[in-house]
């Protein structure tokens, strides 16, 4: 399974839930996998899909967090088990397994570092982007 | 001619801008941005390209200038269709040099543009061949030295008093002699380096100006004892004030304790022996540490260029918009940047109270986010930059080094943390070690 199959699976799971969801979302020098935000609420999911590197996607996450209330780390089902609890537990990442469906397999704490001008940049970045691309 | 740096009335270390973008005019000619710097360090190509504006731009900013003569860029031109050889600004360079030179430009980068002429993308050949006869070295030296003397002059004498009134012609600071980057003292490079160099100070001795010599070369050559002491022979008796180095692809957070030494102990040798200061080319705040070594300058972009490699062509469009953290002495991407004031405890203290800084955060580290703004990331910079410079000219090297101390002691766990999430990645970011090395290294 690839990348872009995860983050379709995960994009659908978020948009099922009614969420407003963006893909590659502009976020400073990055770009953001999923960012996804309850329409009731307003708080901001922002998710990074890896196939198997978790390492990596663990990193990218650590630094989007600032801008988000919750954030997971999405992998294929079969690499879940490769990735340590107690890393993503000390970073209050959630984890997402994606095989034909995505399950979330790990709910995310409420984040600490989140930072409330970077929120207000991604929902207005997710105002101008709209929708998800998947989704149109 | 002026003379780096005594006859200005700074002491050192003085910092040079090397000019990479059309959009930093606006902000280094701003008040009192323009006051926070030396002065500029204009790449030939680009004031080749740029031919009227940039001599126009020059002439306006009043400060001191010196000119890169970019010879560099000829040393491998028929590498890749990327590749410095098929950049319109180094054809035009070359057209500005003349003579032989250009015509022998000319035919490689015809060559250049076609792969199918037997050079596979990625390859790389040398034009060494070509610059082996003294008639095109000569050529180029001639060349150089009179573009570095005529280049700005020429348009605003012939174009720009036209329209304003012209009390002195804006001359570069100094000359900067044509360069090669060699190896390894006595390679081919090298030697052609030097038979040029010396053609081009001949030229300039001939009109009674002075030339400083560029060195251009890689940290392992001067960490080899015998070729340092043949370039300290070699360069130790030319007679100028200064020499101008540039050690390919030396970044100066990933430095180890003995590189730096190695530098400290060329620098030191220089001045303590052959009263010479040295002008760094893409430096950053270490190479401003070696103030007391007899490092007269150094040059940089904004945001950009505290190092360089040689056969790297830089990548068209704007530098990367980072923080620079005066504490760290370095950048940080923003999203790393914002973690940092987030996570680090005492972050109130890691962002500086800069004219910039105090209006977008007014006090508040969280607000850093505001700060995206390349424009405003740049005159930070530059403000920070001026402070460390006022800071080592005002302090002794023991305060300095104590700073760096301090600093690695109270916030390298936290920031290492924050870069190394994953405990279990096997590649481990340093962090801000560096600074504990920069320390050790230039201690004692």
């Amino acid at each position: 399974m690839s990348e872009a199959e995860i983050m379709k699976r995960v994009c659908d799971l978020f948009a099922r839930r009614g969420y407003a969801t963006a893909r590659e979302l502009p976020f400073f020098e990055r770009r953001l996998d999923l960012v996804a935000v309850d329409p009731k609420s307003s708080r901001v999911t922002v998710v990074e899909g890896k196939v198997k590197n978790w390492q990596r996607g663990v990193a990218q996450i650590v630094l989007a967090q600032t801008c988000a209330h919750a954030s997971f780390l999405a992998v294929a089902k079969e690499y879940a088990p490769r990735v340590p609890r107690d890393v993503l537990r000390e970073w209050s990442i959630g984890l997402i397994t994606v095989d034909g469906e995505a399950h979330i397999e790990t709910d995310a704490p409420r984040l600490k570092c989140t930072n409330r001008y970077c929120v207000r940049m991604v929902r207005e970045a997710m105002r101008i982007e709209g929708k998800c691309y998947a989704c149109r | 001619m002026l003379r780096l740096p005594l006859t200005l009335s700074a002491e050192p270390p003085l910092t040079f801008l090397r000019y990479g973008m059309a959009p930093d005019k606006g902000i280094i000619g701003e008040d009192p941005i323009r006051e926070l710097y030396d002065g500029i360090l204009m790449p030939a190509h680009i004031l080749a390209f740029f031919h009227e504006a940039v001599p126009a731009f020059l002439f306006a900013l009043e400060k001191p200038y010196l000119v890169d003569p970019m010879t560099f860029m000829y040393q491998r031109m028929r590498s890749y269709s990327d590749d410095w050889g098929t950049r319109r600004s180094a054809r035009k360079l070359a057209d500005a040099y003349g003579g032989r030179f250009a015509e022998v430009v000319a035919e490689a980068a015809r060559g250049a543009g076609t792969v199918s002429q037997g050079t596979q993308p990625g390859q790389e050949q040398d034009t060494v061949e070509l610059l082996d006869h003294d008639d095109i070295l000569l050529s180029l030296a001639e060349g150089c030295v009179r573009f570095q003397q005529e280049a700005v002059t020429t348009v605003v004498r012939d174009r720009v008093s036209r329209y304003v009134r012209v009390e002195a012609e804006p001359t570069p600071l100094a000359l900067l002699a044509p360069y090669f980057h060699f190896e390894a003292v006595g390679d081919r490079w090298y030697r052609a380096c030097t038979r040029m160099q010396a053609a081009a100070r001949e030229v300039a001795e001939h009109q009674g100006g002075q030339i400083l010599p560029v060195i251009c070369t890689d940290i392992a050559c001067l960490e080899d004892a015998r070729q340092r002491d043949a370039l300290l022979a070699d360069y130790g008796e030319w007679p100028s004030d200064e020499i101008v180095l540039w050690i390919n692809g030396f970044r100066q957070s990933h430095a180890s304790r003995g590189q730096i030494g190695v530098l400290r102990s060329f620098l030191n040798q220089l001045w303590h022996h052959h009263r010479k200061w040295t002008f760094m080319l893409y430096g950053g705040y270490m190479a401003m540490l070696l103030a007391h070594e007899g490092m007269a300058a150094i040059s940089h972009g904004i945001l950009y260029g505290e190092d360089r490699l040689v056969r790297r062509v830089p990548p068209a469009g704007p530098p990367p918009d980072r923080y620079y953290f005066p504490r760290f002495h370095d950048f940080r991407p923003m999203s790393h940047a914002v973690r940092i004031v987030e996570e680090v405890p005492g972050a109130r203290e890691l962002v500086c109270g800069c004219p910039t800084c105090s209006e977008v955060l007014d006090g508040d580290p969280r607000r850093l986010p505001l700060m995206w703004d390349s424009a405003v990331l740049k005159k930070h910079f530059l403000y920070a930059r001026n402070k460390e410079k006022e800071f080592i000219r005002q302090r002794t090297l023991d305060d300095a080094l104590a700073e760096l101390r301090r600093t690695h002691e109270r916030y390298h766990e936290a920031v290492s943390a924050i870069e190394n999430p994953a405990t279990a990645m096997r590649q481990q970011l340093a962090g801000l070690d560096y600074l504990h090395t920069w320390a050790e290294a230039l201690s004692g």
